[in-house]
Parts: structure tokens; C-alpha cells; sequence
């Protein structure tokens, strides 16, 4: 009995961290640092700023499930766009049919190649509903807007998207699994705020480099919520 | 009980007879090619042509209701604007590029003179959103519609629900231009055997598969290529074509190759509308093409036409014209839809 009991001790340790679910509820809380985003100001401690987020929204696709580095689940129509005045488009239900084991999930900042060139969807996809570049086709798959007394003019925008080659935009993330029940998933926007230089801030509105460059810096924002 | 049923029975057919909404066949003229456009996920529908009319006509989609797709894509000069170089839009606001032709929209893949546009379905949001064509967020657009007792009866006929969405809006409106197709001009007529060119049509059709063909494919007279076809850069406009889109110098100067099908009436030409007549079109390619990197190949060596010659090419040209096309009543303002009290 003795060695039993060690074992599963011991594997209860060694063991990563291994789930067993049938539903799973993710849920992306936009922050910046620890302050939950709103529409009021945040006190930034970078060079006693103040800054005013407006508009936060991006688009996660490709929702997957892996165990051991295997993709062990995926959802089927994966599109979600999160809002941070939406407060219902931050969570999403994974209905994982039949209880599988996964230990990471992954998903992509953005929306894929092919469905930026499927013409006009719906739902969350619907291009009319300021997600989509009109005069040069394609999502914005994250869209960053407000005010910082860094930057010169008062406002930034960064609207970062891009589908094709060489300046594709989309990122896959992949973060540890933690709760059994679901994760949140932070965003923090001082991650990236950080990393850009505001004092030389230029709006970003169409596909190019500099969007392919920020995007990586935007895929840096995610991080799952410590309990 | 018999009341419920009665009631159960009345909204199973009232769904079963719009959910059936009767599906259209894409018609394909003789010996032309599959098209390009995925009907799968759009299936034809004569309502939602219906739709995709009243909103193409309907200066609903501008913000001040002054401006319409058809303001500037008018049927009878094959959708393009007539005699204008560079479209006015709202507040005669000026934009960047001449109005081009809509004509055999299922056989394309990428729109606007620089392709920005990847899909015939997205197409309208360009000049909805631009502020120098219609100046409106799509989003109200959509509001105004909701607020439409007009569109709310069109979208409920033509989608059995009264749910107004972008996407049906922008599928609408892809399946009224997927219905512009020209293919009966007295050139189509000589392809189907049912008349003769004559003599300088004849020599002008020579002319034309030797020197013009290459680009201007048949039966679309395009290939949907990007091209420079040799025109000096707009000094006034700036306009580099395609690299705007990609980024590349290569495709400096690279506009898409326009169909020539009712060319007689598409003018002035080019992507400027620099040029006004077919002569000066033709006059160009035969001695005014600027060399540069990234000129097209087809152009390296000079054309020489005569005089004569010029004027077969012409009356060639002048044979794409297609009057079933011009004025077929199916494209036209639907009055019965926009302005009933005045049938």
C-alpha cells in the first residue's frame, strides 16, 4: 500500500500541471499592470504620465488545446473578438465535447490568411463593425487607442493587422493551462505601451513593418492570472 | 389545442417558405470560364439581387444621402463616370483615381485600379468609408438601414428574417454586380457565329491580338494583371499604382489592366483619365510610352501603326460595345423600390 501511496504522491508533484475537462472557460481581462482597464485614467509610473485608454479590442482565433506539445484539441470556427467595454466578450466557453486531458493552451493574435480573403462573414467577423481595414482589405487584429501626455498631439493609435506576405501580423501564443475549471488570461497593455517609444509615437493604420513589429511586441502582452 | 396547432403549423410554412428562398443559376456565357467567384457561400437569390439594386442606387450608404455607387459607376456608360478624369464624392470632394468599369465582376479576384481590395464582397467598403467618396462609417450604415422601413421589408424578403448585418448588406450588393455581365457585343456576336466583322474591324481585331492581347485577354479583355503600361507618374496625384498597397518598388507605377469591353463609353482613360479619346489611347501605345523599371515587358518594343491602322484598332475596339448591357432594364434605378409614389 505504502509504495502506492508514494507513487501517486510523488506523481501528484512531479507531474506538470495535467487537466481533465469537458467545458473550459477562458476569460481575457484587459489590464495595465494591475489596474483593471476602463475607460478612467490610469496613473503610469513611466516619467509620471497619464494615460487615457479608449479603444481596446483584438481578435483571438485558433483556440487549441495541447498535451505534452501535442495539439490534443481545436475549436471549430474560432473567432472572437474581445472588447474591453464589452465586458461579455471576455470570456469564452470551450465545449470540449468529452473530458480530455491538456496541460497548455495557444491561440492567435489575429485572424488567418485565408479568412482575410473569404469576402464578407458575420458574427464576430462581420467587417462592418470597425474591425476591418476598408480602403486595403483585411482585419485589424488589435487596435490600441488613447491619450498620453507622451505623446506629441496628445493621442495614439495603433491599429495592427496585415494578412499578407512579407508583412503577416498574426501571432500564436501559447500559455500553461492552470485552473481546472478555466483560465484568465491577462492582457496587460503596459507590456506593450512600455515597449514603444510614445514620445516618437506615429499613428499605425495599415499593414506594413512597423505593424508586423508591434505586433510581436503586442503578442507579449498575454499572461495567464496568478491565483 | 386546435388554436396552437393552428398557430405551430402557420410558422412552420411561414419558415419553410422563406427559408426556401428559390436559388438562381449564375448564367455563363458560351465557351467562357468557370467563374471565379465562390457562389457556395453566396447563392443567388432574385431577392437579394433585389436588395443589392436598391442599395447600389440608394445615396442611403453616404453620410449626407448625397452620393450613391451608381453616382459614379452609372449604367449607361458601362459603370464607370461618364467624362470625368477623377470622381467627385461628397461635398464635391475630390478623390485620387478614375472611376472604373464594373463588368464581369465573377471573373475577378482583386479590385481597384491597385487590387487594395481582395474580394468583391469587401469592395463597397472602400468607397463607403472613404472621405472623399461617401464619407460613412459602415457601422451607421447599417443603423440607417435598421432605421429603413424599406430595407427592413427587403432584408426580410430576401433573408426570410429581418436581421440586417453587414455581411448581408455587402453579399447583397456582390450579387447585383455579379449580374453585370457583358457578353453580347457585336465582337460576341462574331465569336458566336451570328455576324461578320468587317473589313477594318476585321484588320483592327488582327492588330489588336498582335500588339494588345496579351494584357487585354479575351473573352474579358483583361487579364486581372497589375502592369505598367508606360504612362508618365501624375505629378499632380503622386499616385504609384500597387506599390501603395505592397510596399514594393517593383510595383511602382503597376495599375490593373482594365476590361476593354464597352470601352467606346468608358472614357476619358486610364487611371487618371488622362487620356480622352480612344485615339490619344491608341496614340500612346504607339509612340508616347516612357520607359521605366518596372514597364511592362509588353511595351520593351515600340508598336508602329500606321494611320490607317490606328483607325481599325479603333473600330475594333468600338465592337466591344454591348447595348443588352447598357440598358438592360435589371441594372437600372429601381424606382419601384426607392420611389414607388411615382410609378
Amino acid at each position: 500500500m505504502r509504495p502506492v501511496f508514494t507513487f501517486i504522491v510523488l506523481y501528484m508533484i512531479t507531474a506538470p500541471c495535467v487537466l481533465r475537462a469537458q467545458k473550459y472557460e477562458l476569460t481575457f481581462l484587459p489590464v495595465f499592470g494591475d489596474v483593471k482597464l476602463d475607460s478612467a485614467e490610469i496613473p503610469c509610473p513611466l516619467e509620471n504620465d497619464t494615460l487615457k485608454i479608449s479603444t481596446c479590442k483584438c481578435y483571438i482565433s485558433g483556440i487549441a488545446l495541447l498535451y505534452k506539445g501535442e495539439t490534443v484539441w481545436i475549436e471549430k470556427n474560432s473567432f472572437h473578438l474581445i472588447d474591453f467595454r464589452k465586458t461579455s466578450t471576455s470570456k469564452i466557453i470551450l465545449d470540449l465535447e468529452e473530458r480530455i486531458a491538456f496541460d497548455q493552451l495557444c491561440f492567435n493574435l489575429g485572424i488567418d490568411s485565408v479568412t482575410n480573403v473569404s469576402g464578407a462573414l458575420g458574427g464576430d467577423l462581420d467587417p462592418t463593425i470597425g474591425m476591418y481595414w476598408a480602403w486595403q482589405s483585411g482585419y485589424i487584429n488589435f487596435k490600441l487607442e488613447g491619450r498620453s501626455h507622451r505623446v506629441p498631439g496628445g493621442n495614439f493609435v495603433f491599429h495592427l493587422g496585415g494578412y499578407a506576405y512579407p508583412n503577416k501580423s498574426l501571432k500564436r501564443v501559447t500559455l500553461p493551462a492552470k485552473s481546472i475549471t478555466g483560465t484568465q488570461i491577462l492582457m496587460d497593455v503596459e507590456q506593450f505601451l512600455k515597449k514603444v517609444d510614445l514620445k516618437l509615437h506615429r499613428p499605425v493604420m495599415s499593414p506594413g513593418v512597423e505593424a508586423k513589429r508591434l505586433s510581436l511586441l503586442a503578442a507579449e502582452m498575454f499572461r495567464i492570472k496568478q491565483e | 389545442m386546435k388554436k396552437g396547432i393552428t398557430i405551430v403549423i402557420f410558422f412552420a410554412l411561414l419558415f419553410v417558405a422563406f427559408k426556401n428562398i428559390p436559388r438562381m443559376e449564375f448564367y455563363v456565357p458560351p465557351n467562357w470560364p468557370k467563374p471565379l467567384y465562390d457562389f457556395s457561400k453566396n447563392p443567388l437569390s432574385a431577392s437579394k439581387i433585389e436588395l443589392g439594386r436598391s442599395l447600389f442606387h440608394d445615396p442611403i450608404l453616404s453620410r449626407d444621402a448625397t452620393i450613391s455607387c451608381s453616382s459614379c459607376h452609372l449604367q449607361y456608360t458601362a459603370f464607370s463616370h461618364v467624362d470625368h478624369a477623377i470622381s467627385h464624392g461628397i461635398e464635391d470632394r475630390i478623390g485620387l483615381r478614375n472611376s472604373p468599369v464594373l463588368v464581369n465582376m465573377a471573373w475577378q479576384t482583386s479590385f481597384m485600379w491597385d487590387g487594395a481590395v481582395n474580394h468583391l464582397d469587401v469592395q463597397a467598403l472602400a468607397p463607403i468609408s472613404h472621405p472623399d467618396e461617401m464619407d460613412e462609417k459602415p457601422e451607421r450604415v447599417i443603423q440607417k438601414l435598421k432605421a429603413s422601413a424599406i430595407y427592413q421589408k427587403l432584408f426580410f424578403k430576401a433573408y426570410g428574417d429581418s436581421l440586417i448585418t453587414g455581411e448581408r448588406m455587402l453579399k447583397s450588393l456582390s450579387q447585383f454586380m455579379l449580374t453585370f455581365i457583358s457578353a453580347n457585343s457585336r465582337y460576341d456576336s462574331v465569336m458566336r457565329n451570328e455576324a461578320r466583322f468587317n473589313e477594318k474591324e476585321q484588320n483592327g481585331y488582327t492588330l489588336f491580338k498582335k500588339h494588345c492581347a496579351s494584357c487585354h485577354q479575351e473573352p474579358f479583355f483583361t487579364n486581372g494583371q497589375f502592369k505598367n503600361n508606360g504612362l508618365a507618374v501624375n505629378m499632380g496625384l503622386m499616385d504609384y499604382g500597387r506599390m501603395r498597397v505592397t510596399g514594393n518598388f517593383r510595383d511602382s507605377l503597376l495599375f490593373k489592366v482594365p476590361s476593354l469591353r464597352n470601352v467606346e463609353f468608358s472614357y476619358p482613360y486610364m487611371h487618371d483619365g488622362r487620356l480622352k479619346t480612344l485615339y490619344e489611347v491608341v496614340d500612346h501605345y504607339s509612340g508616347a510610352v516612357i520607359k521605366s523599371k518596372t514597364l511592362s515587358v509588353e511595351l520593351y518594343s515600340k508598336i508602329n501603326l500606321s494611320t490607317k491602322e490606328k483607325v481599325d484598332l479603333v473600330a475594333f475596339l468600338l465592337a466591344l460595345s454591348d447595348r443588352h448591357f447598357l440598358f438592360n432594364p435589371n441594372f437600372s434605378y429601381p424606382k419601384h423600390i426607392l420611389m414607388p409614389t411615382t410609378q
